[in-house]
């Protein structure tokens, strides 16, 4: 069992946190548990609590939250965000505690390999001939890359390759 | 006096009765008695036989039936009968006696309504403890209603009593005032109670009807001694430093103040005191750069406002931590600062925490006096220890003895809504018991088999039996739990509209029944309190593998007959199950911890007669955990199973 220290947690936190857009409401979590009763991904990894991770968040416990690989589990279905009886959008709470994971450094390297995906294909896999004989065969018209689209998107967000060295 | 009734409507069974009391009997003898408008016999409670029932009307049911919504008190009273059609309780002629006792209800009516005391008590008068607001609201309030009130003032000396007595009230009310040191004892049942006194010079006996608590003695003001290692106020102090216009020093800059309230230690937190808590936390949150830790074994929000009040503390930035009943654990650092350690459910994780100050909300600490009154009393007092249990079902005032109430600083309530509630209510039910009406008896007592073991009047929760040359059960102290019957060695007290034969009967019955082609699988026996597992079992899904489940209803847990189990057994029962309510909920407070014992015990005994002992099965539900109990069915189905694959 994990002892958590809230004498080297940061209080202010939970307020850095509802500063960003959509998880101004993070601190109204009565911790009901509405959220981790519906989350779909919660029930394949029990590791996965939506109300834990808020409860981190209001408790200060930065490092505990920012480093956790589960924040990047959440499938973005946005159950959680319909369930919630006070209104915690979580699942825009999460975009914001990933964005200061990132920021913080905290960045997986299953995201930055997605990311690399992107860059390379300018979609999450790389189209080969495979698929497009796939796609004649279905009587589709053929899928051409054109990375050079997001990898000026990603330069826009701050996402290329110098910032993530 | 006559008055005129609209409808006096008895309702015998559907069955005709083996007695002679024949519904135009009945009839013909309330007319000829009374100027009776119009007696109507209905043979079953149907709202458009009935008709709508006016303030005159009055209503008597023979035999058994569920509870009539709209219609308590006085206007209704229903007189038991048996599954054979007979009461046991009622002694002699039931034609002529039933209808004595429907005359006597009728008579005590017209007097009540004909403004006359209500002296048909023995001991007329109401008792009331303590010295504060609400002992004086509650005197007040008996003399408005015109009962007669003896105020045994807790506090030192008796000061001059200058009850504010309305105009209005009745001119025959009175008040004693006698001064109370310290109450030593409570004899007898509901409507015949005798209290002993210690008045600081002599030792008085008072006679009273009924009993009102309403004291305690002055709140706790220092913290327990662990947490005087900590910088330590009190709430009152504190909340005088955060309201004043002054800037306290806690407020300066530099490092971070760590604030932590502490609330509900040994005692759950009242309402108001909430209030304050999360008043002063707010402001601290929202004006100040401490951090606000709010350390309380319960959030209680359960008054207007307060879960507004709640909402904004969390939005401002306060942390709510649960703690367990004996606190925090308290650690201590080698660095010379002492931290709390709790365990939260939520991070499944201890939180760590020093608190630069710790607020100690001082109205919940145990109070010593009121855990001698419930010694001295007869009561149990309540996981907080407030007299009377802390649980909705008792609200608002009562206690484990009919008769004896408990209301503000006694129970735990500060909050002056509340408070109002529970003198009314308490009032209402005291004027109850300063009427000598004639109450059914609800338990039956048979000489022959009674050895005199006074078995049933240690076992009694609720002080409803005396002993002169035999027990006597009280019907006005009793509520039915049959915890007596069950206790009694030789099966010599039954529960009225509970016998040993009716459940035995039925279960002989369901017994002997072959198993059906569908229902191939274990024979269980649920053994269930009416109050919670027989609600429950209404609500459940069906179990997931086929079983044959056979259910006995309890009037409480504490009912639950080892000679019952053992018999279902050896007929052939593959699990018998006592399901019965939490312990908390258990409105005779004591069932569901007797039955807890009763099968811990029979464990041993069917071991010894070579069953296995894992055939028997305690828990503990509420009434709205159905799926619960069908959770419950499916393990012990999957555990049977284990044990006839093991050929145990």
């Amino acid at each position: 069992m994990t002892d958590f220290n809230l004498n080297r947690a940061d209080p202010d936190f939970k307020r850095q946190a509802a500063r960003r857009p959509g998880a101004e409401k993070i601190t109204r979590c009565y911790a009901c548990g509405a959220c981790s009763a519906r989350c779909p991904v919660g029930d394949l990894n029990p590791d996965f609590d939506p109300r834990r991770l808020i409860r981190l968040v209001v408790l200060g416990l930065k490092e505990e939250v920012l480093q956790s690989p589960l924040l990047w589990y959440c499938s973005t279905c946005y159950t959680c965000q319909e369930t919630c009886p006070e209104g915690v959008d979580f699942t825009e709470v999460l975009f914001a505690l990933k964005n200061m994971a990132a920021e913080a450094g905290f960045f997986p390297p299953a995201m930055s390999a997605q990311v690399d995906l992107l860059r390379k294909h300018g979609r999450l896999y790389e189209v080969t001939d495979f698929e497009n004989q796939k796609r004649r065969e279905l009587g589709l018209p053929e899928l051409i890359e054109k990375p050079e689209h997001f990898q000026s998107l990603l330069e826009d967000f701050q996402l290329g390759p110098e910032t993530e060295a | 006096m006559t008055r005129d009734y609209k409808n006096i409507v008895v309702l015998p069974q559907n069955f005709p009765p083996p007695w002679g009391l024949t519904p135009q009997a009945a009839a013909e003898s309330l007319r000829a008695w009374k100027n009776v408008d119009e007696t109507r016999i209905v043979t079953r409670w149907r709202p458009e036989e009935i008709g709508s029932a006016g303030p005159d009307d009055r209503f008597f049911l023979v035999g058994r039936a569920e509870p009539i919504s709209g219609l308590t008190g006085s206007a209704f009273k229903q007189y038991p009968v048996d599954l054979a059609g007979q009461m046991p309780w009622l002694a002699g002629d039931p034609s002529t006696n039933l209808l004595a006792l429907i005359k006597a209800e009728l008579e005590a009516a017209d007097l009540e309504e004909a403004g006359e005391p209500l002296a048909l008590s023995p001991y007329p008068r109401v008792l009331v403890l303590g010295h504060g607001p609400a002992a004086e609201a509650t005197v007040t309030c008996l003399s408005q209603a015109g009962l007669g009130a003896v105020w045994a003032r807790t506090a030192d000396g008796a000061a001059p009593l200058n009850p504010p007595l309305r105009p209005d009230q009745k001119a025959d009310s009175k008040v004693e005032l006698i001064p109370c040191r310290e109450p030593l004892g409570l004899q007898g049942v509901a409507g015949r109670f005798t209290v002993r006194i210690d008045t600081g010079d002599s030792i008085e006996e008072v006679q009273a009807g009924a009993v009102i608590i309403c004291g305690s003695e002055k709140k706790v003001n220092e913290a327990p001694e662990p947490f005087r290692r900590f910088p330590v106020k009190t709430l009152t102090d504190f909340e005088a430093e955060v309201f004043s216009r002054e800037t306290p020093a806690w407020s300066g800059q530099g490092e971070r103040q760590k604030i932590v309230f502490l609330t509900g230690l040994g005692r759950s937190t009242a309402t108001s005191a909430m209030r304050r808590i999360l008043n002063a936390s707010i402001k601290l949150a929202a004006e100040t750069k401490a951090d606000v830790y709010v350390l309380a074994t319960q959030i209680k929000v359960a008054e207007y406002g307060l879960e507004r009040l709640y909402g904004r503390a969390r939005d401002v930035g306060v942390a709510f931590i649960r703690i367990p009943e004996t606190g925090p654990e308290i650690l201590s650092d080698p660095n010379g600062r002492p931290g709390l350690k709790v365990f939260d459910p939520l991070v499944q994780g201890h939180l760590l925490l020093s608190p630069d100050l710790i607020v100690w909300d001082e109205s919940s600490a145990p109070r010593a006096d009121l855990a001698r009154r419930a010694e001295a009393f007869g009561l149990f007092s309540g996981p907080d220890q407030g007299l009377g249990p802390d649980n909705v079902l008792f609200l608002p005032a009562l206690t484990n003895r009919r008769g004896v109430m408990s209301l503000g600083p006694a129970r735990g309530t500060d909050s002056g809504e509340i408070q109002t509630l529970e003198i009314e209510s308490a009032v209402m039910e005291a004027r109850h018991f300063l009427r000598a009406g004639v109450e059914p008896p609800r338990v039956v007592w048979w000489t022959g088999l009674c050895s005199r073991c006074l078995t049933c009047l240690r076992a009694c929760p609720h002080g409803a039996i005396t002993f002169t040359d035999r027990p006597w059960f009280h019907p006005q102290a009793c509520v039915a739990c049959g915890i007596c019957a069950a206790v009694c060695p030789g099966q010599a007290v039954d529960l009225v509209d509970f016998t040993d034969a009716q459940v035995k009967v039925r279960l002989d019955l369901l017994m002997a029944r072959p198993q059906e082609a569908g229902r191939a699988g274990p024979r269980l026996v649920v053994f269930g309190c009416r109050r919670s597992a027989q609600i429950a079992m209404r609500a459940a899904t069906p179990p997931e593998k086929p079983v044959d489940l056979i259910c006995a209803p309890l009037p409480c847990g504490g009912r639950l007959d080892e000679r019952l189990v053992l018999e279902v057994l050896g007929q052939g029962a593959d699990g018998v199950m006592a399901a019965v309510c939490h312990p908390d909920n258990c409105r005779t407070q004591k069932g569901g911890l007797l039955a807890d014992r009763k099968v811990t015990y029979l464990k041993t005994t069917i071991k010894s007669a070579g069953f296995d002992p894992r055939r028997l099965k305690f828990f503990t539900l509420a009434p709205n955990m159905g799926i619960e109990f069908t959770q419950a069915v499916n393990t012990f189905i999957a555990e049977l199973a284990r044990l006839e694959a093991e050929g145990a």
